[in-house]
């Protein structure tokens, strides 16, 4: 395996993949607290140094990775694949490694996993023919609710 | 392309909101049997109800023997409970009641909630439930998916293939065209997060924490390990091939790793986290916007 040596850059892209698993492990029930990924990125790019100085400057090319990461389980792998040109990632892809079978599941599960504070769009905006959430809740809950408020106010 | 306006059956049922569509009006008898179905499933289930069989299971321990239609509902939180390591179980219903969430609808906890009993105050085995002690079962984490999966049993036994059965967030699609559903905002119900878009014969579920809230922290999904509410999400969708799967997996993506409800179950998830962040499965039929 001979690679480009962009170490910085890989390291970087490793580590914001493993960022997203934590982030999706890490989120659960009090059972999978103990699935807190741990580790670094260590990517396994072969290093040419002479390029590395002029870091705003990447070959184009493709490039790999791999970081791990601890888990109940064990030590799982992912490898990040990316394409530069013209000193931006044109294509990044994220290859879950992990041989147990729920790490594996999990890896699968979540490449596309979670994102950020998800702020939505005004129901006026979507074209639906439904809407499910909270707003359709009991009505026998919802009465006493405003007993309770009326009571409240008396 | 606009969908064709069905035919809307509006009733009220279990305390929710029903609403059936379909191509053609249902007709009467078969309107009938729907009402006697769901009925039935309340005098067995229903624990804000003094006659239900819950409410006998409450008052003395036992052997229960339940009807066929019982057994997929317990079947599912026999292995729910498994994989959620007790988080999800129908032994809540005393706490639940404690909590304030009681057959009067109450609303005020006391002082000192009941414990959740332990798991192995009663056995399972189709036929026989049997009960060591009183417990109060609440089957509220996939009791209304099941029922929604019964009275669309009722309906094709009346040779009604085609409608669509929404009883206030347990949907079953099964009528025309996908069916697009906004995943409304726990925190805005003026807002989306997302657009399931259900396809014929899938079932969308959801849950929130936030409306049916009557406290500090007090909301109808417990944590049956601790005998609280559940903090950390806020919101779930569910989307499966039957409804009470989806109602019972809504219930449990509050309370444990997606990674193994994942692996255990097939279905796609989508829920949402108190401070906002937003977890989905990869393949879930719709989008969110991130």
């Amino acid at each position: 395996m001979k690679l480009p040596a962009h170490k910085k850059m890989l390291s970087a892209a490793a580590a914001a993949s493993v960022m997203l698993l934590t982030a999706a492990c890490g989120s659960g029930g009090s059972d999978d607290a103990s699935s807190t990924p741990s580790s670094s990125a260590a990517p396994s790019a072969t290093t040419d140094d002479s390029s590395d100085a002029a870091a705003s400057t990447y070959k184009n090319g493709d490039y790999e990775a791999e970081a791990s990461y601890v888990n109940p389980g064990g030590e799982s792998k992912v490898k990040v694949e990316l394409t530069l040109a013209d000193n931006a990632i044109s294509k990044v892809e994220v290859i879950p490694e992990a041989t147990d079978g729920t790490s594996k599941s999990f890896q699968e599960k979540f490449a596309s996993g979670i994102s950020a504070e998800v702020v939505g769009k005004s129901l006026d905006d979507v074209k639906v023919d439904k809407v499910a959430g909270s707003s359709l809740t009991h009505l026998g809950f919802d009465k006493a609710i405003d007993e309770i408020k009326a009571d409240a106010k008396a | 392309m606009p969908r064709p306006e069905p035919a809307a059956w509006r009733f009220a049922a279990i305390g929710t909101a029903w609403q059936i569509d379909t191509a053609e009006p249902i007709a009467r008898d078969v309107a009938a049997a729907v009402t006697a179905r769901i009925d039935d499933f309340d005098a067995v289930w229903s624990r804000f109800r003094s006659d239900s069989v819950v409410s006998r299971i409450a008052v003395e321990g036992g052997t229960w023997v339940l009807d066929p239609d019982s057994r997929a509902l317990l079947d599912l939180y026999v292995a729910l409970h498994e994989v959620t390591d007790g988080a999800v179980t129908p032994l809540v219903g005393r706490t639940l009641a404690d909590l304030g969430y009681d057959e009067t609808y109450s609303l005020r906890p006391v002082a000192v909630p009941a414990a959740v009993p332990a798991w192995d105050s009663i056995e399972w085995s189709y036929p026989s439930l049997v009960t060591r002690e009183p417990v109060l079962l609440d089957v509220g984490a996939a009791g209304k998916g099941h029922l929604v999966d019964l009275v669309a049993g009722v309906l094709m036994s009346h040779g009604a293939e085609d409608f669509t059965i929404d009883a206030s967030g347990d949907l079953l699609h099964r009528l025309g065209d996908p069916l697009r559903v906004a995943l409304e905002h726990p925190g805005d119900v003026t807002r989306a997060i997302g657009i399931a878009e259900l396809s014929h014969g899938q079932a969308l579920c959801a849950s929130a924490t936030n409306r049916r809230a009557w406290g500090d922290g007090l909301h109808h999904v417990l944590d049956g390990r601790t005998g609280r509410p559940t903090r950390d999400i806020v919101a779930t969708w569910v989307v499966a091939d039957s409804c009470l799967l989806a109602d019972g997996l809504a219930t449990a993506h509050f309370l444990a790793d997606p990674a193994r409800l994942v692996s255990r179950f097939d279905h796609e998830f989508v829920r949402m986290h108190a401070d906002g962040r937003v977890e989905q499965s990869p393949n879930f039929p719709g989008e969110v916007f991130s």
